[in-house]
């Protein structure tokens, strides 16, 4: 039958994982068989080191009946031949014994007590002198001929370096220009960038520069000693460098921007500059090209600088034009002021120099000295300033909005700004306004200055102090300025405080009055020599009061006399204590005064036909002039003082 | 900056006169677009308002049954509005349109008050002046007065507006005279034509 033939077969492998436990289901959870390191820790637990060793020597020379009954005992000792590490357990009791045997012997041998180790007497060895001479010979020839084997190879390697050492330095110097520059590789070539396009700047002029291998050809021109027979071991120039930066032609050299304050006295327009007699720094083949990039980079730096200047110039609409002429812009800074700028670009060996068409010879040659060195770095620093605006947009940055405005700007919105404040935002002025406007201040800062030490040595009684805010802006300074008379500062004191504008002064007196004058001279000069006269008034006044004299009348705006050319005169009466004195005084801008005295009863009264009675006499005498020039007193309120004291009476 | 408001009526022309030199003459708008919050159960109105005068803010005043909520932003809030379509409902869009004259200190401000829809329903003539010389009402109410009653005679107001009376010592700020046109507004939206002022 066909179902007789086929039998089931079931094949099962063996559990190899006991069981643990049997499921009410049936199902079966095994025992997680043993991983590699519980395996071994299991079968290490098994050696027992106490149990004695099996003795292998003894077993040898056994018969055959010892050997049956080893066979016999080997049963018994299954279990622990079994071990997988017996043996190795064996091995290590067999050494651990021998070691202490050893330790033992020698421990007893140092002490030499009972025993002692002595050295067995050797025969000492046939010397055959010329076998002898012979090897040494042959080792010393063999020594030799290594050293010179080493010393070719050596040789041969130092040769090489010194081939190729130019390309360790080559590679040197690269990782050091990478340091500095920004350089990338252009298929065959390394190509830099010197431009400060990632610095803010957005001049179409680019800074590209190439960096090369120094030849070799240019290196191995020392000296003809070197025999052929060396290899060429020539060390390269240590001044040169491995590699060589082509920098394009029209960066070469040296620039500067020369800035110029000049009167212009007669002409209308300027003629050229003359450049540099003597370039800064004669560009040298062999400059390293640390010195050569810095340089051109300065170069590109001026050349943005002036293309800015002069692009403005010419946009902007001044009262008298900016006039650009080549490589210099001129531009009024104040009535007959000028300031020229210049680039000034020594390239290579040959400095350009502009035709001079003027008849004028020496006026057009600038001094050095001139030259406005504050004023040229305000210039790098406005541009770099640009250039920060240019990459820093201020906070906040919105995802959702505009990114660029101001942080006024932002705010002008929630804090409803009207139109007119956001007019004033959108002026921004041109880098070229605002050098102008540091020139405009340049020289009225000077003039200030000038004004007040002129004035400070001419005139000596009342002492006029200036004291310079030592804060300012480019644009703004201030100073303080206080008359005294000396012996009298604690009587009287004028200051006023004079802010120096772009083209103006600002003058605030201790009395609240503000006066804005224009950019002359003159008219600070007039305003401190009333404020001058001013102070004697107030002086006399003081002292006045101090001394029981009483004000009788003053005028400050005096309307009778001469007509002076300057201000006002002013005047004042005053009483002595007792009333038989008068002294009139009369204050002149100029600094001229006059002072009168009169008596208050009459010296001179004669009854006559008119008046007759004694009475009249009170109604005071004339004034007599004094003689101020032989006056005694240091200065014009001690005069005063010594007058007033030498009038007053004490009955 | 101290502010009145008046609003006059639509027969009686206003003769001004022809900007001359110490006038100085140029356009104006308010414009006044109203939302209503659906998002909560009460009735709740957002009001967005332009002023040409403060050509970069936005602003926008919350008016629950309790207090109302005056904000000022920029103009970038105009579009967080329009994201804004399923929970504000627009209802309707006034503006105040007109000439602008300089005086001195003095602004003056006409406008006459459209509803933009299908046609140009005109509502009335609102009429600004504007003091720009001081921010405290309190210090130049009476002289506003004044120069008031020089052109309107008798018209004129002899207490402040009734927003104004409370905040007289406050320093004036431009959310003032937008809460002042807001209120004119909602009168405006209300009538239908002409109204005289009490």
């Amino acid at each position: 039958m066909a179902h007789s033939m086929n039998v089931n077969v079931s094949v099962e492998t063996p559990a190899e994982s006991i069981i643990q436990e049997i499921n009410y289901d049936g199902q079966e959870i095994y025992q997680p068989p043993l991983s590699m390191s519980e395996n071994l820790t299991r079968l290490a637990q098994k050696i027992d080191f106490s149990k004695p060793i099996i003795d292998e020597v003894k077993s040898e020379p056994n018969d055959g009946e010892k050997i049956e009954e080893s066979i016999q005992e080997t049963p018994l000792n299954n279990a622990s031949v079994n071990l997988p590490f017996e043996a190795i357990a064996a091995k290590i009791r067999n050494a651990a014994t021998e070691i202490c045997v050893l330790v033992d012997v020698l421990n007893i041998a140092r002490e030499k007590n009972y025993m002692v180790l002595d050295p067995v007497p050797q025969e000492p060895p046939e010397t055959k002198p010329m076998a002898h001479i012979y090897s040494r010979k042959k080792a010393l020839f063999q020594a030799g001929s290594m050293l010179t084997s080493a010393a070719e190879r050596l040789r041969t390697t130092q040769s090489e370096t010194n081939r190729s050492r130019s390309n360790a330095d080559f590679h040197i110097e690269l990782l050091r220009l990478r340091q500095n520059w920004r350089l990338k590789k252009v298929s065959n070539s390394i190509i830099g960038d010197l431009s400060y396009r990632t610095a803010g700047s957005k001049f179409p002029q680019t800074g590209m520069f190439e960096v090369t291998k120094a030849d070799d050809d240019d290196v191995t021109n020392t000296n003809g000693n070197v025999s052929p027979a060396q290899s060429s071991t020539v060390t390269p120039n240590p001044q040169q460098s491995a590699l060589r930066v082509t920098i394009p032609t029209e960066l070469q050299g040296v620039a500067y921007i020369m800035v110029l304050c000049q009167k212009d006295d007669e002409r209308l327009f300027n003629t050229s500059i003359n450049l540099l007699s003597s370039p800064a720094a004669p560009s040298n083949p062999d400059m390293h090209w640390q010195q050569k990039l810095e340089a051109a980079q300065n170069v590109l730096f001026c050349k943005e600088l002036f293309n800015q200047l002069a692009k403005e110039a010419v946009q902007l609409q001044a009262p008298i034009p900016h006039m650009v002429i080549g490589n210099q812009i001129t531009a009024t800074v104040l009535p007959n002021i000028q300031l020229v700028i210049g680039l000034c670009h020594s390239s290579g060996n040959e400095i350009t120099k502009q035709s001079n068409n003027s008849n004028l010879t020496n006026k057009t040659t600038p001094q050095k000295s001139n030259h406005d060195h504050v004023l040229e770095h305000s210039l790098h620093q406005l541009l770099r300033e640009v250039h920060h605006k240019n990459t820093h947009h201020p906070f906040p940055h919105p995802s959702s909005g505009p990114l660029g405005p101001s942080t006024k700007r932002y705010l002008a919105g929630p804090n409803a700004a009207d139109r007119y404040e956001l007019l004033s935002l959108t002026k921004n002025s041109t880098l070229l306004e605002q050098i102008i406007e540091q020139a405009q201040h340049f020289f009225m800062r000077i003039r200030a200055e000038q004004v007040l030490d002129t004035i400070a040595k001419q005139i000596k009684d009342p002492i006029i102090i200036s004291h310079w805010n030592s804060l300012n802006s480019p644009t703004q300074s201030s100073v303080r300025v206080t008359i005294i008379s000396h012996g009298f500062d604690f009587m009287c004191r004028t200051s006023l405080l004079v802010h120096v504008l772009q083209k103006s002064f600002r003058c605030i007196c201790k009395d609240g009055k503000i006066m804005n004058l224009s950019y002359e001279c003159e008219e600070l000069r007039n305003l401190i020599l009333c404020q001058i006269y001013h102070h004697q008034m107030v002086g006399i006044q003081n002292i006045a009061k101090s001394m029981g004299w009483q004000l009788l009348a003053s005028t400050p705006y005096l309307g009778i006399g001469n007509v002076e050319p300057l201000g006002n005169a002013s005047s004042s009466i005053l009483a002595s204590p007792l009333g038989d004195r008068l002294i009139a005084i009369r204050c002149e801008p100029q600094g001229k005064v006059h002072v009168s005295i009169a008596h208050s009863p009459r010296k001179d009264f004669f009854s006559g036909q008119l008046v007759k009675e004694r009475k009249w006499e009170n109604l005071g005498g004339p004034f007599k002039e004094v003689r101020w020039d032989k006056m005694e007193g240091k200065n014009f309120l001690n005069k005063m003082e010594l007058l007033m004291a030498s009038l007053t009476s004490s009955s | 900056m101290k502010n009145t408001a008046l609003q006059i009526s639509t027969k009686n022309g206003i003769n001004f006169r022809d900007p001359e030199e110490g006038f100085r003459r140029s356009k104006s708008t308010r414009t006044d677009i109203s939302f209503r919050d659906l998002s909560s159960s009460q009735q709740r109105t957002v009001d967005v308002l332009h002023n040409s005068e403060q050509p970069a803010s936005v602003f926008s005043i919350l008016d629950t049954g309790s207090k109302t909520i005056p904000v000022v932003a920029d103009t970038l809030f105009d579009l967080l509005v329009m994201k804004m379509n399923t929970v504000l409902q627009k209802r309707q869009k006034i503006e105040s349109r007109g000439s602008r004259f300089e005086l001195c200190d003095f602004c003056i401000k006409i406008g006459s008050v459209t509803v933009p829809g299908a046609g140009q329903n005109f509502k009335g003539v609102l009429l600004e002046i504007e003091y720009r010389a001081c921010v405290i009402p309190n210090y130049c109410w009476e002289f506003m007065k004044e120069f008031i009653q020089g052109f309107l005679g008798t018209n004129t107001l002899n207490v402040p507006p009734q927003y104004l009376q409370t905040r007289m010592n406050d320093v004036y700020q431009p959310i003032d005279t937008i809460q002042q046109y807001l209120e004119h507004f909602n009168m405006f939206r209300k009538s239908t034509g002409i109204m005289s002022y009490n």
